[in-house]
């Protein structure tokens, strides 16, 4: 691509970041380049912020910019129940529901057999760990509902079994606003087998 | 545009970008094909709990003729296995299972046998509790499957001096393809001990239709002749160490 060098980079560096294809780099390099400079300097502060202070929380694996990190820290959650979920961004999909009062456990990634990937690439002996020195009561299994994270549920659940604490799977089935024609037939399966009391 | 519809059984799928996937079918018509699925990450997509592995459905993609990835029109469930699905023990032996027709079958290379073994070997796992015979019935698999693509190994006779077997104590050689009898396994470096009853199973084995193998018993000496065996045959026709198999060290801890 032909055009001034530090264009050029700007677009080749917001093509790098995932679902960014060339036309939209290109809209978002021309936006920064047309928006007043104090934003794009905060653009660039936030980047090399967030590269240089965040950091894994060393009890929960969630990113952070303190150690541990603000919910292991907050004496009001509760922290007898913990939420196991496969990455860290998981961890604010299920804040931002705003229903839940634990806290978490975040296993940085899931079994993936043909990849490869075994129990050792995860974070699964420090769980072990936390539930044997943390009084945990209740291990809530948070993985995707997909094969990978339904394996994984599965091998954490056969893990923390002998250790005596109650360990649950989140509820899986229709999603709302989700329509019945379209679902398929191991979501209904699911969905009838969850199905609650009104 | 040609337009490609079959039955398949869906051997890998992984994700594209932030709404799209692309999976690997294997299909009863065309061997094995890859397409794309648009918009079967989104959470109320058509395609959602559809394109799992091992899923059994009625497929329906099109593209340019020798093209590698097509594209995904329709796909509906035929049969989810989802015994499968909620059993650690099976849902690890399937995991091996589908890797090896993965990393073995060529793309668009139709076979049908293969595809009914696969077919079967899936609907016997998700039947069975039993991690003996979940064990068994893979192993089973894997020398039915490895045969069918040309592997089969030589069971009636002396690979190393053509001779017949006499009863006693045996070798299997993977690298000659077969048996070898006591006297030439004594000088042969490269094979190992298999007990008699080992070579009766994979006779039996051989001769039994997939959807009849969990009459077959193994005991564990047999079983584990039996799966250094077929692993060696797999080692060296396919010269791949199954990823997988760690699972089923999961399975048994």
């Amino acid at each position: 691509m032909k055009g001034p060098k530090f264009l050029i980079e700007l677009i080749g560096l917001f093509q790098k970041f995932p679902g960014v294809g060339q036309k939209t780099a290109e809209r978002l390099a021309f936006h920064v380049l047309k928006s007043p400079s104090n934003e794009a300097i905060l653009l660039a502060k936030a980047l090399v912020a967030v590269k240089e202070k965040m950091a894994l929380c060393s009890i929960c694996n969630s990113i952070t910019e303190s150690n541990p990190c603000l919910i292991c820290g907050d004496s009001n959650r509760d922290k007898q129940i913990v939420c196991v979920v496969e990455e860290p961004h998981d961890v604010h999909c299920i804040e931002r529901a705003g229903e839940y009062n634990g806290v978490y456990h975040v296993l940085m990634g899931v079994l993936e057999p043909l990849d490869g990937v075994g129990p050792n690439e995860l974070k699964i002996d420090q769980l072990v760990d936390r539930v044997k020195s943390d009084g945990i009561k209740e291990i809530i299994l948070a993985t995707n509902p997909n094969l990978e994270g339904e394996a994984t549920a599965m091998y954490v659940f056969k893990v923390l079994q002998p250790l005596g604490v109650l360990v649950t799977r989140i509820a899986r089935g229709l999603p709302m606003g989700g329509d019945l024609e379209y679902a398929d037939e191991m979501t209904v399966s699911k969905a009838l087998g969850g199905r609650m009391k009104m | 545009m040609p337009i490609y519809e079959s039955h398949a059984i869906i051997l890998k799928s992984f994700k594209l970008n932030e709404a799209d996937r692309i999976v690997t079918f294997f299909t009863s018509r065309y061997g094995k094909i890859k397409a794309i699925a648009k918009g079967a990450i989104k959470p109320k997509g058509r395609y959602l709990g559809r394109l799992e592995l091992f899923v059994h459905c009625n497929m329906i993609a099109f593209g340019k003729e020798r093209m590698n990835l097509l594209r995904l029109n329709s796909c509906d469930i035929v049969n989810s296995f989802l015994p499968i699905r909620e059993s650690f023990d099976a849902l690890s032996h399937a995991f091996v299972a589908v890797e090896l027709v993965n990393t073995v079958q060529k793309e668009c290379d139709e076979n049908r046998e293969a595809y009914q073994l696969l077919l079967d070997a899936l609907i016997a796992i998700s039947a069975e509790t039993d991690r003996n015979k979940l064990e068994t019935l893979l192993r089973i698999f894997e020398l039915k499957y490895i045969s069918c693509m040309g592997y089969k190994p030589n069971l009636h006779s002396c690979v190393s001096c053509t001779g017949g077997l006499e009863t006693g104590r045996l070798g299997f050689n993977a690298e000659r393809g077969g048996v070898v009898c006591n006297s030439c396994n004594k000088s042969d470096p490269v094979s190992f001990l298999v007990s008699p009853g080992t070579v009766r199973l994979m006779e039996r084995a051989l001769s039994t239709p997939m959807d009849k193998a969990s009459k077959l018993v193994a005991g564990g000496k047999v079983l584990s002749d039996l799966r250094k065996c077929v692993n060696k045959l797999i080692e060296m026709h396919v010269q791949y160490s199954m990823r997988s198999e760690f699972m089923l060290d999961l399975a048994k801890a």
